[in-house]
Formats: C-alpha cells, sequence, structure tokens
C-alpha cells in the first residue's frame, strides 16, 4: 500500500486539530468565567463584637472564610451585631459574570461547598450563614438587584455539605438589556440583652481560616442561561 | 518500499505522540481540578431548586426607566405567576410581599430575617398563630402612602401558604395601593417565597419591583 506524502500532512493536521480541541473544551469547562469578588466586615462596639472576612477568587473557583461574633458577658446589659460577607463578582459588570441579554425566561444557578461551625454557647439572638445566587438588571446605564436564590442555615453545629441553588425566572420586562448573576455568603451574630443581670450570650458563625482550608466556603461555578 | 515504510513511520509517530500528548494534558487537566475541588469533598449535596415564575404588571403602572415602574393610578395589579417546573414533587410555600428602600434591598436586613424566620417556624411547627403574627409584622413594612396585599378569595393580607405540583402554574393577584395615586420616594415591593424548611434552616427566593414617585 503507498501513502501519500499529503494523506500524512492531512491526517496530522486532523490529528493536531482533534487533540487541541479536546484540550480547549475541557479547559473551559474547567474554569467559569468569573474572577472578582468583594469582602466587608461590620463589628459593631456594643457588648462584644467582632467580624472578619476574607476571600480567593480565581477564574474557575473561588474560596470565602468568614466569622461573626457577638458576645454578651454574664451579668451586664449589653448588645452586640457582628456580619461579614463576601460576594463573588460583585459591582456586576458585564464580562466578568457570566451575561445574558434579555430572555423571556432566565435560569440562574450556582453551587456552594459549605464547611465549618455556627457556634451557639449561650443562646445568641441570632447566628447564621446565608449563602445566595444573585440575579442583577441592567437598563439604561444601571445596574440593579433583580432577585435571587438564598438558603439560610441557623442551627449550631458543625457543617460539611454541598448545596446547588437554582431558579428560573420569568422575565416580563422587556426593557431590561441584560442579566448577570453573583454568589454570595454572610454570616451574621447577634446578642442582646437590654435588662440585667443577663445570662452569658455567645453566637458565632465560624467558617475561619484555623487550619485552612479545613473551613471554608467553596464556590466552583456560577451559571446563567435560558431556560 | 522504503518510501512507505518510511510514511508508516512518521504516521505511527504522530499518532503515538498525539496520544501521549493527550494523556499528558489530560493528566494536568485532572490534577488541576483536584487542586482546585475541597481536599474533602461534601458528605451531602442538596439542591435547592425554587419552580420557575416571575411578576407580570397587569395594570397602573408605567415604565419610569432603569428598571423603575409609576403609579399611573390608586390601586394597580401584579400578578406573581409560580411555574412548577423543576421540581419533582408537590412542595409548600409561603408567599410574601414585603416593603423596602433601594438602598436597604441588598443589604442584611434584620427585621425581614426575623420576619421569615417566624414564617418558617410557623411552617415548620404548621402553627397559623405564627402565621398570623408574620402577617401583621409584615404589614408595618410599608409606609403609610402604599399599601400591597394578596387578593385571594376575602383575605386581603401580605402573606399567603400555598402547595403547587410539578407542571402546575399558580396565578398570585396582588393588589399595590397608593392612596394619593404616586408615592414621594422610591420603594422596593419584594415578592418573597419561603420554602424547605427543615430543623437546620429554610430556603428563599426573591424578586424586586421598584416603585419610583
Amino acid at each position: 500500500m503507498k501513502i501519500k506524502r499529503k494523506t500524512v500532512i492531512i491526517l496530522a493536521l486532523s490529528l493536531l486539530l482533534l487533540s487541541s480541541t479536546v484540550f480547549t473544551v475541557l479547559a473551559e469547562k474547567r474554569a467559569p468565567p468569573y474572577a472578582n469578588a468583594k469582602t466587608y466586615a461590620l463589628p459593631l462596639r456594643s457588648g462584644y463584637a467582632s467580624a472578619d472576612a476574607d476571600v480567593i477568587a480565581k477564574p474557575g473557583y473561588g474560596r470565602a472564610r468568614l466569622l461573626a461574633v457577638a458576645h454578651v458577658l454574664g451579668g451586664m446589659e449589653g448588645e452586640a451585631y457582628a456580619s461579614s460577607y463576601v460576594e463573588f463578582n460583585a459591582d456586576p459588570l458585564p464580562g466578568n459574570s457570566p451575561t445574558l441579554s434579555w430572555a423571556p425566561r432566565i435560569y440562574a444557578e450556582t453551587y456552594f461547598h459549605i464547611k465549618g461551625a455556627i457556634i451557639d454557647v449561650g443562646g445568641a439572638q441570632d447566628h447564621r450563614l446565608i449563602i445566595s445566587c444573585n440575579v442583577y438588571y441592567y437598563e439604561s446605564g444601571h445596574w440593579g438587584f433583580y432577585g435571587c436564590i438564598a438558603r439560610s442555615f441557623r442551627n449550631p453545629g458543625d457543617y460539611n455539605s454541598g448545596h446547588v441553588l437554582g431558579k428560573c425566572f420569568d422575565v416580563y420586562d422587556m426593557d431590561i438589556e441584560e442579566f448577570t448573576v453573583t454568589a454570595k455568603c454572610s454570616a451574621v451574630a447577634a446578642a442582646s440583652c437590654r435588662q440585667g443581670p443577663c445570662p452569658e450570650l455567645y453566637g458565632a458563625v465560624d467558617f475561619y481560616s484555623e487550619g485552612y482550608p479545613y473551613k471554608y466556603i467553596y464556590v466552583p461555578y456560577l451559571e446563567l442561561w435560558l431556560c | 518500499m522504503d518510501s512507505d515504510y518510511k510514511y508508516f513511520l512518521i504516521i505511527s509517530s504522530l499518532i503515538v505522540i498525539t496520544l501521549i500528548m493527550f494523556t499528558l494534558f489530560s493528566s494536568i487537566v485532572i490534577i488541576g481540578e483536584r487542586y482546585f475541588i475541597p481536599w474533602e469533598p461534601p458528605k451531602k449535596t442538596y439542591y435547592h431548586i425554587f419552580p420557575a415564575g416571575g411578576y407580570k404588571i397587569i395594570s397602573g403602572f408605567k415604565k419610569a426607566g432603569k428598571g423603575y415602574y409609576s403609579l399611573v393610578s390608586k390601586k394597580a395589579l401584579v400578578e406573581f405567576i409560580v411555574r412548577g417546573e423543576y421540581i419533582n414533587e408537590s412542595q409548600t410555600y409561603a408567599f410574601i410581599v414585603y416593603c423596602t428602600t433601594p438602598e436597604k434591598v441588598e443589604d442584611f436586613n434584620p427585621a425581614l430575617f426575623a420576619i421569615l424566620d417566624k414564617v418558617a417556624d410557623a411552617m415548620y411547627k404548621n402553627n397559623s398563630d405564627l402565621l398570623r403574627e408574620a402577617s401583621k409584622i409584615i404589614e408595618k413594612s410599608f409606609p403609610r402612602e402604599l399599601k400591597a396585599y394578596i387578593n385571594i378569595g376575602i383575605s386581603s393580607t401580605p402573606l399567603y401558604v400555598f402547595e403547587i405540583n410539578p407542571k402546575e402554574t399558580l396565578r398570585i393577584p396582588v393588589v399595590i395601593e397608593a392612596p394619593l395615586g404616586k408615592v414621594s420616594k422610591s420603594y422596593v415591593i419584594v415578592f418573597i417565597m419561603v420554602g424547605e424548611v427543615t430543623e437546620e434552616g429554610y430556603s428563599t427566593s426573591e424578586m424586586c419591583l421598584y416603585i419610583s414617585p
């Protein structure tokens, strides 16, 4: 059998094309298009409160570390409130998040892996972790909050679970030009006692760095598509 | 014959090189994914998928730009449509109409979460007294110049509990009233669904209707 030079070249090119296509597909699957993050912490000093937030966000994944502590000493009156949050792709700009032009139905979805603890030693007023998938609209040069899907965790204890949040939004407003999505996680702790003598109140949401990455919130993808 | 053998060798070499490259790059991708994923996987993954839906302006509003609507009469009607798509079995939800301002709509709102906690507790314990209490607190979120309520049957409250089946469509009429026919500042009517109530927590879905003067 005689093999022509032309056949060899065609075969070689085909193989190269095939291999590069496979790599490209794998790479896109591994790297959703988001890469920025925003952190915020607000401790109020009445009683004792502290909050901290830290984040790593890179194309393809994001990790957040959150801490909120509220503490009122036993026998004393006081109030304490602390919150911290991280929002991936906050202050949305087209191109940083998945964006979609106006469509009658859009589906927003994200996944969180939460691993950490909600602590309540002495009956704090509030201690919770909230994860949410936020949808924003763009109209006439203005970005606004359109809606969200969220899950609120209130029970003290250790958490190590995955959570997919998703919803198909029907859009009847045809003037909206674009949509985008973000992933947000918040830790909140509050304690309040206004009539002493009070019991010791202590609440904390600790998805924090001790033993990092053993305590964290992990967000591997964020998607928006037609539904 | 020598030429054929040479070409055969070239093709074989190309195939081998391609296979090696493919294996190598795939390994890199897999290693990369292992690096990116959490070291210890979650014990269980939960799916919090809400039924599809959205709100539709029926009457009483006109577009004001930038996503805002302004009132054109004292009474406006909005329909909140819930479609039982993306759910596999019947689900119970509480539907709430809440009022806030554009500046506060995104922030953590302790007052709103106190209401949502109460509604979730009421659903978990099947306690109608708690629901009534929550309904009264929700009413207080509205200013004097703006009211909203769900108009089903004879009830006119901002809280409604319903069950939806897969592929079923529900239309919930919401009446928005402004005694003066306009408002003095911007407000946001938030349509909230509360569901998937467990001991651990609950899920919510929000959609915003922006109202400008």
